[in-house]
């Protein structure tokens, strides 16, 4: 039998129905998976994962989070003790069932056969009666486990971010690319959310891409071109806050349905991550199809929450985008440092300064387990600026969104790589505060577009 | 932050303010001697727009003193009545009905012999270059992604539209996909209800007036709004390349597959000049339409559309319509539109010539609409044997690829089944 305080606890917090609180258009049970059609079930193993926790703790230190593990431990031993019990109720039931059978058939007037049936009526009435608490429990602690951070991986540096790789030296003379934008009649910057390219910064622009692209397609990558829009569940899937206005745009919804705050609309921008996880949900891979080597150029939109108005912090950005899936860590590592070499000699033969860095734990994204970063140097802000990015999630999303590939009938959740090599604004701005003046690099210009 | 946000409100509702009120030619539409030609443009285009009430509107307005509490009701009132009219229509175009009339027809339709050419949604599943299944709980309705060699050719498509429009002078700007809703009306786009054409941003989230750009035509207009340019730099010529975000769907049969999507890839040319050089501008964006399609090898027809066809900003417009062998059928892939002052008056776009200031002419024409060109290319270049020939102008852009074939490299999708 169960601890009752427990089981009285969870009818308690389910009775009083706090459970509006809680956004997960991940995790949808009980009554709410009748008015919700649940497309993937993300994948959890907190009984496993907790074996570590020691190392979590630690790990949660590190990236300045504040979860309390020991709540989610409580939390979760609710729902596996009622699990737990509606398993023995079910049981009993069953066994109660079978004698109850061969009583009705042999002796149906016995008062046994009268105290079964009413036994198990009993039972199936505890059954019920636990139903609801159960997947209050279960919602309660699953949701809260999906907003664990991603592991750390091993190269993930304390104290200081690690500078792997650094080609040339700073640019020395103080410049603002927005005057010098607006002097060459190169940039319309209204404010953060509208601004405009205009004639060389636009072909810059294009020229830019289509130089990253054809790099990229040299070195076995196969182009995609995506859709910008994704659901809620691709968004909080990627480990990112649906809910969060800050984190992506949320469309106006423009149907005659009622809004639901778990199914909305986001513009991400194909270049994004969401969007390749759009396409990979779900998605069951042969081994052989392992390593998928993807990019897309396009846009990508991130709402901006800088007050101050520069192509550092533009919310709409034309980006190169990434996207790698591996069988495993050690494949992720080799593909890794293969692309470290390619953004070496991509970046180098452009001639301007740059540095390639690993940050630390506390500048991740949850879903991140390491972030290579591509870094140029402003010197309007006097500091290194993020220009493009490659992050390591191995198989925190995989797991959240389902993609898995089959091997000796066995399913298994591939790594992935995924990230922005270059960020066409930023990238723009650190080139306009170069200590030469400003002229479209050649390997941009319009006779290089043919290959 | 809080405090900047709501300055930010205030500014976007002051400026919105400011330039919602279109200098429209009042002389012309409240004169009642124009009123049947005004009346009889009306009935023409099918559109809509009410001069009995502007009239009406407009007497009543005069008859109250400007000082009056009613004036200033009245004159918004008329402002919006007169907003709602369409533009003037070509004396040539009034007379051709309710048919475009065929201006030129380019390319023959390839015979296919007893093949039967298959549609683009057909090709594309064949040599898995597109998914567009089950993508509605990712990504929404109608989504779709091009694989490989598609990719490529979408992306050989706008390097070889953008290097011909810069050879022929064109300036390329980027611009914003988000404007706000005075720049999206004032190019004749009505932002109104909830059944619009347009997305836009939650309200609540992000501000009240977020709109996703339906095409570089708005937010080209955008760019030039409030400016005045010297008589000397017109006509102006721009172009951009852009995603476009549509909200209307479609149940047409003929509308199936990628025809009509809610997002694409545009290259869009907008120019601007004087009321003399508007015409002649119209047939050199024609022009430069059929040079860029010509080389692609699919049959086309260039047609001068009827007054009903004619958004409210047109004074005249051309559409191209490429045949389609795969869906045996016109579809249109491009169009061009003389929209006169209609837009720079709502936008106050005006140029200078010996000092007098007076409003410029503006046109806007696609160059490269990516699904729609796809289509007519992928349908009409097919092999039997199931690959694609890449014509001639593009291949330089796919480094010298002369076909596409079966891609291998994707998986082909296989998705799994929920356990409940």
């Amino acid at each position: 039998m169960l601890r009752n305080p427990v089981i009285n606890f969870a009818i308690k917090l389910w009775d009083c129905k706090f459970i509006s609180a809680r956004n997960s258009a991940l995790f949808i049970n009980g009554s709410k998976a009748t008015e919700n059609f649940v497309y993937v079930i993300p994948y959890i193993d907190f009984q496993h994962d907790i074996k570590q926790k020691e190392l979590i703790q630690e790990q949660l230190l590190k990236r300045k989070l504040n979860i309390d593990l020991n709540k989610l431990e409580s939390l979760w031993s609710i729902y596996q003790e009622l699990k737990q019990r509606k398993f023995e109720y079910e049981k009993k039931r069953e066994e109660v069932s079978r004698e109850l059978g061969k009583m009705i058939k042999n002796d149906p007037e016995n008062i046994l056969t009268k105290k079964l049936k009413i036994q198990v009526n009993l039972l199936k009435d505890n059954i019920k009666k636990l139903k609801e608490p159960l997947w209050f429990a279960e919602e309660a602690a699953i949701v809260e486990i999906l907003k664990l951070p991603n592991n750390l991986h091993s190269r993930t540096p304390d104290g200081e971010n690690r500078v792997l790789y650094t080609h040339l030296s700073p640019p020395k003379i103080q410049k603002d690319h927005l005057v010098i934008g607006k002097d060459l009649g190169l940039i319309e910057l209204i404010k953060n959310e509208n601004y405009y390219l205009k004639g060389t910064a636009a072909i810059f622009e294009l020229g830019a891409k289509f130089y990253f692209n054809n790099i990229l397609r040299k070195n076995n990558f196969h182009q995609f071109s995506n859709p910008d829009f994704v659901k809620s569940l691709i968004v909080e899937g990627c480990g990112i806050d649906h809910t969060n206005p800050n984190s992506s745009f949320i469309l106006h919804h423009n149907e005659n349905s009622k809004v639901n705050i778990d199914s909305r609309l986001h513009l991400t921008g194909g270049a994004s991550l969401c969007s390749f996880f759009a396409y990979y949900t779900k998605n069951i891979l042969h081994p052989k199809s392992l390593p998928l080597r993807y990019f897309t150029m396009g846009r990508q939109y991130t709402p901006s929450s800088f007050e101050e108005d520069s192509l550092f912090h533009v919310s709409q950005s034309s980006v190169v985008e990434i996207f790698c899936a591996t069988r495993n860590e050690k494949d992720l590592s080799v593909l890794l440092d293969d692309l470290i070499e390619i953004l070496k000699s991509a970046y180098s033969q452009l001639g301007y300064h740059f540095r390639l860095s690993i940050v630390t734990a506390d500048q991740l994204h949850t879903w991140e387990s390491l972030r290579l970063i591509i870094e140029m140097y402003s010197t309007s802000q006097q500091t290194y600026v993020e220009i493009g990015n490659i992050s390591v999630s191995e198989d925190y999303i995989s797991k959240r969104l389902m993609l898995t590939y089959v091997e000796n009938k066995e399913s298994h959740f591939p790594h992935i790589l995924s990230g922005t090599v270059l960020n066409v604004p930023k990238f723009l701005a650190c080139v306009l505060e170069q200590d030469n003046d400003f002229s479209l690099p050649k390997e941009f210009t319009v006779d290089k577009w043919k290959i | 932050m809080l405090s900047r946000k709501v300055f930010q409100i205030n500014q976007v509702k002051f400026a919105r303010l400011w330039s919602s009120i279109p200098d429209i030619d009042i002389d012309y539409y409240c004169n009642s001697k124009n009123i049947a030609e005004i009346r009889n443009n009306i009935n023409l285009r099918k559109g809509v727009g009410n001069i009995d009430r502007v009239l009406e509107v407009f007497n009543k307005l005069n008859s109250f003193p400007t000082c009056h509490t009613s004036h200033e009701v009245l004159k918004q009132d008329l402002y919006k009545e007169l907003s709602s009219l369409p533009n003037r229509t070509h004396p040539s175009v009034q007379k051709y009905a309710d048919s475009p009339h065929v201006v030129e027809e380019l390319n023959q339709k390839r015979d296919f012999g007893k093949d039967t050419p298959l549609e683009f949604s057909d090709i594309t599943r064949r040599l898995n270059l597109m998914r567009t299944d089950k993508l509605g709980h990712t990504c929404g309705h109608k989504s779709y992604y091009f694989l490989g060699e598609l990719a490529e050719l979408e992306e050989a498509l706008i390097k070889y539209t953008i290097t011909m429009l810069l050879d022929k002078n064109f300036q390329l700007v980027s611009v914003p996909d988000i404007l706000s809703r005075n720049v999206l009306e004032s190019c004749g786009m009505s932002v109104n209800s909830d059944r619009t054409q347009i997305y836009s941003l939650d309200a609540t989230h992000h501000g009240p007036d977020l709109y996703l750009s339906g095409t570089a035509e708005m937010s080209l207009a955008g760019l030039l709004m409030n400016s005045t340019h010297s008589v000397f730099n017109l006509p102006l010529k721009l172009a951009a390349v852009s995603r476009c975000y549509r909200a209307e769907t479609s149940n047409i049969i003929e509308e199936r597959g990628i025809y009509r999507v809610h997002q694409f890839t545009k290259v869009e040319m907008f120019a601007v000049t004087t009321p003399e050089q508007s015409e002649d501008m119209l047939e050199y964006l024609r022009k430069v339409q059929q040079e860029l399609f010509l080389p692609l090898g699919f049959h086309m027809r260039v047609l001068d559309m009827p007054p009903f066809e004619l958004g409210a900003p047109a004074y005249r417009k051309y559409d191209i319509e490429a045949w389609m062998p795969g869906r045996n059928n016109y579809g249109e892939i491009s169009s061009c539109s003389n929209c006169t002052d209609y837009q720079s008056r709502r936008l106050h776009i005006k140029y200078t010539d010996n000092n007098v200031r007076k409003y410029v002419h503006t046109l806007n024409g696609t160059a490269c609409a990516i699904p729609r060109i796809l289509i007519a290319l992928l349908e009409t270049h097919q092999d039997p044997k199931g690959k694609i020939f890449i014509p001639q102008v593009l291949q330089p852009y796919m480094n010298g690829k002369k076909y596409i074939s079966k891609n291998i490299i994707t998986p082909e999708l296989k998705l799994m089944k929920i356990k409940k």
